[in-house]
């Protein structure tokens, strides 16, 4: 169903773009006209008798300032076509040559109102689509499913391993360079290994609790993995002090997560 | 690589050499390094923007410097410290690109029209230092929400964290991050137009006579696929609205008869030229308006959690609780720099009323919100920010408050611009904060004190280059003698221009801010963002970034997630490193040798 939706959301990205990118006429006119005078008007400087005609004809003399001439074979076609445009175009009596913004506005809707709207209704009712499917996974699916992460579970592992961490730490008077290897690596294991799948997994929280419940999870679960980073860096410079006390930090954050967690898994059972 | 039980190292090895006292992070040196740094950078960027019309982050350059600098000659320095100087130095640096994408319009536009010369500097100064505070404390609830929550890439953040935490890394990692810079150093100095060995335009619509409204182009750039490969599967809603966009809307749009179209030779590339300008992009900053708009409403509750969590923090003393800012100072904090933003507009011009000075405060701020959240999702996303977008919006937003007036509206164009700039800066260098371990509230509160030395810095420098000109005029702008052309300030000068002519793509931004909030009922992250963001960007960029994201995705599945963590992350920030120090250093090489 997912599929589908999402094939209903791109057709209706697609007929809404094209719709409300397309023009009123008179805009048309003017970029029509905008495109033969920069070519006209920029047509090739060697035709001197042709360069007096495009002066007389309107055409400013600063346009050949420092521009590539557009090589035209013809430039009295190109007259004829210029001029025509700009005589549709100013038909229009706008003031300063230019399509007011009301125009624009209904002379789009006149043209492309009704596609515009279907474009927006399909992007809507395959959005909708979509939640729906969102939703009727997450009523079906099971906590055994191939893609479910335990999160619960995954951080008591992950604070079981820090506060052994933290503990070793704590108990090394005088670190050496394989202690520093140690944290690092343990670090790198929790961060890469756990935390990376718990992070990948937030849509199922969201899904699950909305988006304030998972805010409250991820708010301590992101200061955990910040004081994580900070125990990497610390290590690294040899501030085994700091290293330990940030450790103990993440292990803190990381526990507020998983009570957080704990208590919107008890409110959505009671 | 990481041995199978970390435990058998224990105690082997020689004794470490603890350092004394508290671990080094907001030191007196990583503050001035940054705040020198930052100003220099400035100076310099303001100049290139002047010249070629970008800029580049400050962020890498910082964090290699301060390597050399805190680490290399002080012999103290701490990754979490030199995190705090690239932190400062590319706060500051942010005005660069800020200031000079708009205020040189202002000096260009009173070439036509002497009396749009007579203004005063301070009120540019107070505007744009009251933006940067601005970009800094909406970042607050921010950070929390694409940091922790959605858990945006921010690829050049990860590719500094990268850099930052190589001492410690490993041999193997520095070897990958290493190799990934040669790689794109290489590619980047043979596609300079000096060297011209390579191309890095792929354009392949020519050989099979496919026409220019569907193309079929690569843009090579190992920057943006870097941020690709680091993006993965995420990215592929960006991909999607450009092949979207370009392979399917803008040749049925042709085949209809609904795009433009003229009896020229290159009509196909006057199409799609006409329909990238004047259709889909209008569009797309619609789209990305309204999927912005949907995003903070999908995201109220967590937004909410954010600010609760944040006010609880402040109350709690020491302990966890202080690692974040409070929420009262992004309200006392938009609260002062909305009131400098209404004093700057009063002063700057006399044609201003209290009323509009008030509306143009009220309403900068809530674009600078909104904006400021577009281009951090944007650049948390595809690291890409659509900042001259945004900008032209704030632009014209203001130019019909306050009655057409020029002066008023491109000095909440300084400010709006360094705003948003700023707000992508600092989420970039808080995503490497959180990836080193910083605390976010010490990297906001430097951000705070030194940030704003950017502006005035940034803002002395433009007007400094104009006075070179003769009789003091004219020194940068199209055909000046010094060979600035200031290209950014020259795009908006012209959308100025057409803005006083009335000339509004209107029905294009309602329309893309409509299917972009429609967009934002799927519950996929910031995909009205992405999507849009496709259509603002030439395809070619588009390409370049997903060609990153397939193959992140194929890796992936071949060699599992801890790979991609030990292997793809240092080669994909050696790519974006790579070209970003590469580009840098050759433009400023080329200036040198120029000069001299």
């Amino acid at each position: 169903m997912k599929n589908i939706a999402l094939i209903i959301v791109a057709l209706g990205v697609g007929l809404a773009a094209a719709s409300g990118a397309r023009n009123a006429d008179p805009v048309t006119q003017q970029d029509n006209l905008n495109g033969l005078t920069s070519r006209y008007c920029k047509a090739p400087a060697d035709l001197s008798a042709a360069r007096a005609k495009q002066v007389a004809n309107g055409c400013d003399e600063s346009a050949w300032d420092g521009v590539d001439a557009v090589p035209v074979a013809d430039v009295s076609a190109l007259e004829v076509q210029w001029v025509e445009a700009n005589a549709t175009f100013k038909a229009h009596g706008f003031a300063n040559d230019t399509v007011p913004a009301g125009t624009r506005l209904s002379g789009w809707w006149d043209k492309s109102g009704i596609l515009f709207v279907l474009g927006l209704a399909m992007i809507l009712g395959g959005a909708m689509l979509f939640r729906r499917g969102n939703a009727s996974e997450t009523a079906g699916g099971t906590d055994a499913g191939p893609k479910f992460v335990d999160m619960g579970d995954m951080l008591t592992r992950i604070t079981s391993e820090l506060k052994v961490l933290e503990t070793n730490m704590v108990q090394t008077s005088t670190p050496t360079t394989g202690d520093v290897d140690y944290v690092k690596e343990t670090i790198d294991g929790v961060l890469n290994g756990p935390m990376a799948a718990i992070i990948d997994a937030r849509d199922q929280l969201v899904q699950r609790y909305g988006m304030a419940g998972f805010a409250e999870v991820f708010g301590p679960f992101a200061g955990g993995e910040r004081n994580l980073n900070r125990a990497w860096s610390s290590v690294v410079d040899s501030h085994w002090p700091e290293s330990t006390a940030a450790i103990g930090n993440a292990v803190a954050g990381l526990e507020g997560a998983k009570a957080a967690l704990d208590q919107l898994a008890s409110a959505r059972k009671g | 690589m990481a041995t199978p039980n970390p435990s058998e190292h224990r105690g082997k090895g020689s004794p470490i050499k603890v350092p004394p006292g508290a671990y080094r992070e907001v030191t007196i040196p990583a503050i001035v390094l940054g705040a020198l740094l930052g100003a220099f950078m400035t100076a310099a960027f303001v100049y290139m923007a002047l010249k070629l019309g970008f800029t580049l982050s400050g962020s890498t350059v910082a964090a290699i410097l301060g390597f050399g600098v805190l680490r290399g000659v002080l012999k103290n320095g701490t990754i979490i410290e030199n995190n705090i100087n690239q932190t400062i130095a590319s706060g500051v640096n942010n005005a660069s690109a800020g200031i000079s994408f708009t205020l040189p319009a202002l000096f260009l536009l009173g070439l036509k029209d002497d009396s749009l010369l007579n203004f005063d500097i301070w009120p540019f100064i107070l505007a744009a230092v009251a933006g940067t505070f601005m970009g800094v404390v909406l970042i607050i609830p921010l950070r929390k929400q694409m940091i922790e929550f959605e858990r945006l890439r921010f690829p050049s953040g990860i590719a500094v964290a990268t850099l930052l935490k190589s001492p410690g890394a490993g041999l193997r990692q520095a070897k990958l991050l290493f190799g990934g810079f040669i790689v794109a150093a290489l590619f980047t100095l043979s596609t300079q137009k000096e060297i011209g060995l390579l191309d890095h335009d792929l354009v392949v619509n020519g050989l099979f006579g496919i026409p220019a409204y569907i193309p079929i182009a690569v843009s090579i750039s190992f920057a943006s696929i870097g941020a690709g490969l680091l993006s993965g599967k995420g990215g592929l809603p960006f991909v999607f609205g450009g092949i979207l966009a370009w392979w399917i809307v803008a040749p049925a749009m042709v085949g209809m008869g609904w795009a433009p179209s003229i009896d020229v030779p290159d009509n196909d590339a006057f199409q799609a030229s006409a329909m990238y300008g004047g259709m889909i992009r209008p569009l797309g900053i619609g789209m990305l308006i309204g999927g912005a708009l949907a995003g903070v409403v999908a995201a109220f509750p967590a937004l909410r959690s954010a600010l609760k969590s944040l006010s609880s923090a402040a109350k709690v003393k020491g302990g966890k609780g202080s690692d974040e800012m409070s929420t009262k100072v992004l309200y006392v904090g938009l609260a002062a720099a909305a009131m400098a933003l209404f004093i700057a507009a009063l002063i700057a011009t006399q044609d201003v009323s209290v009323g509009q000075a008030a509306a143009m405060a009220i309403i900068g701020t809530v674009w600078l919100a909104l904006a400021g959240l577009i281009v951090a999702q944007a650049t948390g996303m595809t690291d890409i920010s659509p900042l001259s977008g945004m900008s032209l919006i704030a632009v014209t937003l203001i130019f019909f408050v306050s009655s057409q007036n020029v002066i008023a509206s491109i000095l909440l164009g300084v400010a709006i611009c360094i705003g948003i700039g700023q707000c992508a800066d600092m989420m970039t260098d808080l995503k490497a904060g959180h990836l080193v371990g910083s605390i976010p509230k010490r990297q906001q509160m430097v951000q705070f004190a030194v940030s704003w030395i950017g502006a005035p810095v940034a803002i002395g420098i433009i007007f400094l280059l104009w006075g070179q000109g003769p009789d003091g005029v004219g020194g940068f702008g199209p055909g000046s003698e010094s060979g600035l052309s200031a290209p950014q300030g020259e795009a908006l000068a012209s959308i100025i221009h057409s803005l006083q002519n009335g000339n509004v793509a209107i029905e294009k931004y309602i329309a893309g801010a409509s299917a972009g909030a429609a967009l934002g009922v799927l519950p996929i992250g910031g995909i009205g963002v992405l999507v849009g963001l496709a259509m603002y960007l030439p395809l070619a960029v588009t390409l370049a970034y997903g060609v990153g994201c397939i193959i992140a995705m194929i890796l992936q599945k071949t060699n599992g997630q801890a790979w991609m963590g030990s292997t793809l992350v240092p080669v994909a920030a050696g790519f974006i490193i790579g070209e970003a120090l590469t580009s840098l250093l050759y433009i400023l090489g080329k200036q040198l040798v120029g000069a001299a």
